[in-house]
């Protein structure tokens, strides 16, 4: 990369009358192969490198990036950021929170590398994932989609901070149907890592595809209709970890509290009055951690050059921390806990989940579920949503087992959870040693940002709910 | 378009069979704003070429943003597509050439460089019944070049603004708007800011809704969401890959007879061509409830023996501009048809159980307002539909004459013209506890 130019562009901003500038300078390769139903549809392969600057003046915030990166496109660019500033007309000047400088390396390992993994061994794979699922009967329809990007960034601020960093990511995402006798079932599931092609193996997902054929084969032949009513619900860490993601880590997200996204991505319950009050039960401490190595969501600095940490969102059932950038964190008065995170150097970076998870307790999975007379136990889901405020959750159990004095019975139909987010955390008791992340694909920001983060926990036992 | 061109003769030369290039230069703007300030003004000066290039049947993609490298990306490009394997449904590229209609950019909106006014004009204009407002202006400013080995050389311009806004008269009582238009004579702010504001003060004081099933008048927002997730449905890609609830039913019905869906290239986003060099037509989806096409290019067409219908995007295709055809009532009239229902104005989070049977749920945000005898005579809060979208298009009883232009995040992803609807007895669920 060259740095000289991102140093360039800060040079300029420091001409103009800024109180405040960064410069991302991103270097992006980036794969993409899709084989539908046993057809390699189209293979991507692109390079975007560019230059996003941030400049703070006492009017506004401007930004504006290029893909060009010789002198005159920069200070052209940097000249556009701090006209959009002084646009914004502001009558309050914006603020960042104070943060020490940095200045960095960081990178991720990968025991394959990527940029030596060619195309043949990754159509070779994906054609196996093909050739086993569609040998498992009626699979009308089949779709599978590999990324794998390397992205290497330069971080750099008129503070002083100057953060260089490499993150390799692999993602898989598939989606198949699945028919049995005149019924259709469909799931799709996603795999994320961040490091090497070593990753690959690691997904497993001739595997995992093969099970969920088999289990909504199961599910469509033998399913019956799930109970309804007050029961207990074991959740698997799948449904733990969509909720944890939904209902704990964007509520706290300060942007969404202060309004910033309210037309968008929307707002939140919370409220900084609601910190240190409870919102579920003494077993529910939700941790937001980007510094798990390999995870999906991992990263070392965020994109406005503050190291990252683990944030305990939900301490013992208390609210207990949101989640920031410099902005937000000005506005509420605390530092930055490295959550600002953009999709490339042409969008602004804005805060983000990183790693979501229900920390796990002592049970087994067996001793969760020993406990319950009669419930549901929920391992995955297929719809689920949640309203914008992030009080009002629901989700439609995939794979889920109707449990009767303390052992599975049968598999059953489509369970319906719907919820408030306090109903679902208080009514935890009991949290399994057992721990799965998952892959997910978060949206937000305008335009939309798809940033890869991962969420999940253990399997969970919720007390005395509600089943439709 | 010398680059473009430049382009399809390097891949030619390098032993690519088809070749299409599309540059895009653009000139965008955004200004995002909430609690009645603007937050960001942000500027995007991009100048992009995609490139579809196949060998043998063998279909790669590549953007190139580097122009002193194109010889590089093409030579890398045609070893990808050497090293892949056979698309045996690749039924080639449309063949050229073709005649456009004339450009229908707007001078106005490509001389326009300060924006922040029209966000302010519409968050004054809201504040008149509303305490706070967020949201997002964006203005495009696009010039495409597009060239393909198959005799196609087409050039568009492309302009739009679009101002999307929400406005809060109490934390739990909102309201949604917009103003979008291809044209600066079209774009009315203010308007969208007081319809934003007008609908916040009626949300006020919101009570829990009831779960049941209720007859709805949808508006053009909310149901232009619906049609966005629907249209989508109907691109050929989405129904081979089994994600759509239309699979193996063109020539059934899917909806109600009044219900017509089509697809144009004139809306908020004018396209002369799609990404084939196939000029756009109008394309009639759902007629009178049935299903009539699904929306293609040339490969997804050769493979159920029908034409393109001029929606190819460089790989997959897409809806252009929505339309849903205006009905026989007013908008007065479909509440009128409504003794004991629901106003939804808005809506997010569309997700499905199962994309073939078309079973799913959406949000409703916003204003959410029950309607007594015709009238609106309450604000509600904290419900969901909960239904079958097939069932929903079936239950569909009327269709406004009053139509408008919606486009807003990726909840209506697509410019839709829409309309206020009347559906009969859809089924709300809410939290149970």
């Amino acid at each position: 990369m060259d740095e000289d130019i991102a140093e360039y562009a800060l040079e300029v901003a420091s001409t103009c009358e800024a109180t405040y500038a960064d410069v991302r300078l991103e270097t992006q390769k980036r794969n993409d192969i899709v084989l539908k139903n046993g057809i390699l549809d189209a293979i991507s392969h692109t390079v975007n490198e560019g230059m996003g600057i941030r400049i703070i003046t006492e009017e506004g915030v401007g930004f504006s990036s290029t893909s060009n990166l010789d002198k005159k496109s920069v200070k052209l660019t940097v000249k556009e950021a701090f006209r959009q500033s002084k646009a914004c007309k502001r009558k309050t000047p914006p603020r960042l929170s104070e943060e020490k400088p940095a200045k960095a390396q960081w990178s991720v390992s990968e025991r394959k590398k990527l940029s030596s993994t060619g195309i043949e061994q990754k159509l070779d794979d994906l054609f196996l994932w093909e050739k086993s699922v569609s040998s498992l009967g009626d699979v009308p329809a089949r779709i599978i989609l590999l990324t794998d990007k390397q992205t290497k960034k330069l971080f750099l601020d008129s503070e002083g901070s100057a953060i260089e960093g490499y993150l390799p990511v692999v993602a898989c995402f598939y989606f198949i149907t699945v028919k049995h006798n005149h019924n259709v079932e469909q799931v799709g599931r996603r795999f994320g890592y961040v490091g090497g092609w070593e990753t690959y193996e690691e997904f497993r997902i001739v595997e995992d595809a093969e099970r969920e054929v088999t289990m909504l084969k199961n599910l469509m032949e033998k399913g019956k209709k799930s109970p309804q009513g007050k029961m207990d619900v074991v959740a698997g860490p799948d449904v733990v970890g969509i909720a944890c993601h939904e209902s704990c880590g964007h509520p706290t997200e300060a942007d969404r509290i202060l309004g910033r996204e309210a037309s968008q991505a929307g707002a939140s319950f919370m409220s900084k009055e609601l910190l240190n009050t409870q919102i579920g039960s003494e077993q529910v401490t939700i941790v937001e951690d980007p510094t798990l190595e390999h995870s999906f969501g991992f990263y070392a600095y965020d994109d406005e050059g503050v190291k990252t940490r683990r944030r305990f969102l939900f301490k013992d059932g208390y609210i207990n921390e949101f989640l920031h950038n410099r902005e937000s964190a000005a506005a509420m008065g605390v530092h930055s806990n490295a959550s600002a995170r953009s999709t490339g150097y042409n969008r602004e970076s804005i805060v983000r989940m990183a790693n979501t998870f229900l920390l796990p307790g002592d049970y087994s999975v067996e001793e969760i579920i020993e406990d319950v007379k009669r419930g549901v136990y929920m391992k995955s889901y297929t719809e689920w949503n949640i309203d914008d405020k992030r009080y009002n959750q629901k989700y439609i159990g995939r794979e889920s087992y109707l449990i009767e004095n303390g052992e599975i019975k049968h598999i059953v139909k489509r369970p319906v959870l719907e919820l408030t987010t306090p109903a679902f955390w208080k009514a935890v008791d009991a949290c399994g040693k057992d721990f799965t992340l998952k892959a997910g694909n978060c949206g937000k920001g305008d335009p939309l940002q798809e940033m890869e983060v991962s969420y999940g926990g253990p399997t969970a036992r919720l007390r005395n709910i509600y089943m439709r | 378009m010398d680059v473009t061109n430049q382009i399809v003769e390097k891949a030619l030369a390098l032993g690519a069979t088809d070749v299409i290039a599309k540059g895009t230069l653009s000139r965008n703007q955004q200004v995002r704003f909430s609690t009645n300030k603007i937050d960001i003004a942000k500027t995007w000066n991009d100048n992009v070429v995609q490139v579809l290039l196949v060998y043998n049947k063998r279909v790669v993609f590549t953007e190139i943003r580097d122009f002193d490298n194109i010889d590089t990306f093409l030579e890398t490009l045609v070893n990808l597509a050497k090293a892949s394997k056979e698309n045996p449904e690749y039924a080639g590229i449309a063949q050229g050439p073709f005649t456009y209609p004339k450009i229908k950019s707007d001078p106005r909106l490509k001389a326009l460089t300060e924006v922040s006014d029209f966000v302010l004009a519409a968050v004054n204009k809201a504040l008149e019944k509303a305490e706070t407002t967020a949201g997002a202006l964006f203005l495009t400013n696009e010039d495409i070049f597009l060239s393909s080995s198959a005799g196609v050389e087409a050039q568009d311009e492309r302009t739009s603004i679009e101002l999307s806004i929400r406005a809060f008269s109490q934390k739990e009582a909102s309201g949604h708007s917009m103003s979008c238009s291809p044209t600066l004579e079209g774009f009315e702010p203010e308007k969208a800011g007081e319809e934003a504001g007008e609908l916040s003060r009626l949300a006020k004081n919101p009570v829990r809704g009831d779960e049941g099933v209720f007859d709805i008048v949808f508006s053009p927002l909310f149901f232009g969401s619906v049609l966005c997730y629907s249209m989508d449905m109907a691109s050929a890609f989405n129904v081979f890959a089994g994600r759509s609830m239309y699979v193996g039913k063109v020539g059934e019905p899917v909806a109600s007879e009044s219900v017509t869906i089509t697809d144009t290239p004139s809306g908020l986003k004018q396209h002369g061509f799609d990404d084939e060099g196939v000029p756009t037509k109008e394309n009639i989806v759902v007629e009178k409830g049935i299903l009539k096409t699904y929306l293609h290019n040339t490969s997804t067409a050769a493979k159920v023996q029908t034409k393109t219908t001029g929606n190819a995007g460089l790989v997959v295709p897409k809806p252009l501009n929505i339309h849903i055809k205006p009905g026989d009532y007013h908008k007065d009239e479909l509440f009128e048809e409504v003794d004991y229902g629901l106003y939804l104005t808005n809506t997010w989070y569309t997700r499905f159980q199962n994309m073939h049977t078309g079973d799913f749920s959406t949000i409703p945000r916003d204003a959410i307002l029950l309607i007594e005898k015709g009238e609106i005579a309450g604000s509600l809060k904290n419900i969901r539909v909960s239904d079958n979208l097939l069932n929903v298009y079936q239950s569909i009883e009327g269709v406004s004459k009053e139509q408008k232009l919606v486009h807003w995040w990726i909840e209506v992803e697509f410019p839709c013209i829409s309309s206020h609807i009347l559906a009969k007895k859809v089924n709300i669920t809410r939290s149970t506890e």
